[in-house]
């Protein structure tokens, strides 16, 4: 009981100093709209992860897309042009304004 | 006798069912995707058109199958996937996703 908790709580705190280097690296200006990246990374953030449903296949590369493009994507799943169900889930819940922060954090990461 | 058998089959199960032909995806991929994708795939005429140089092989695959089936709305892709074969679709992706390119999923 007592050990499960001490790596409950070490767990968390790795966690949360992982996040606090991310958003460092992202060095977005004070006050500017942080991308909601969090939802992405689990899959797009995984070098050959595979989507698991509903066909199998590698979720596509992200980093260095066209903002453009990446916008124009998640805007598609928003309206049901696309219909990936995590990624309709995913683009419903983003605003307009994090939307184009999320591009553009993904377009900055070219190779 | 059974020792050659064994490495027959081994030779067929190493050698996939009717390879994709790069090749041909680059012929394919010059006269109906670069004109809007652009030549090296990366710098596309319009910045809502997707870089594909790099993409993995099989995403491309499904993105044109689902054009071509209706899953995926887009009235030129629509138009362009439409007479594609299975072939012409496993060619342009083998030879779109060996290009070279700023596309990756890697975190850091």
């Amino acid at each position: 009981m007592k050990l499960s908790r001490i790596l409950l709580l070490a767990t968390a705190a790795t966690m949360s100093l992982a996040a606090a280097a991310q958003e460092k690296k992202t060095g977005a200006p004070a006050g500017a709209a942080q991308a909601p990246v969090s939802a992405c990374i689990g899959c797009h953030g995984i070098p050959g992860y595979q989507a698991s449903f509903p066909q199998v296949y590698r979720v596509p590369k992200i980093g260095g897309q066209s903002p453009q493009y990446i916008e124009a994507a998640l805007k598609a799943y928003r309206q049901g042009d696309r219909n990936h169900p995590t990624m309709v889930g995913i683009a419903k819940g983003l605003s307009d304004d994090e939307i184009a922060a999320v591009a553009a954090y993904y377009a900055q990461r070219g190779r | 006798m059974k020792r050659s058998l064994i490495i027959f089959a081994l030779a067929l199960a190493a050698q996939p069912a009717i390879a994709a032909d790069a090749k041909k995806g680059e012929q394919l991929a010059q006269q109906q995707c670069a004109a809007c994708h652009g030549k090296d795939f990366v710098t596309a005429v319009d910045p809502t058109y997707p870089k594909l140089a790099g993409q993995y092989v099989d995403y491309l695959e499904k993105a044109l199958r689902d054009y071509q089936t209706g899953a995926r709305k887009n009235a030129i892709m629509a138009g362009i996937s439409k007479p594609l074969s299975r072939d012409d679709i496993r060619n342009l992706a083998a030879y779109l996703s060996s290009l070279p390119g700023p596309l990756n999923n890697e975190k850091r």
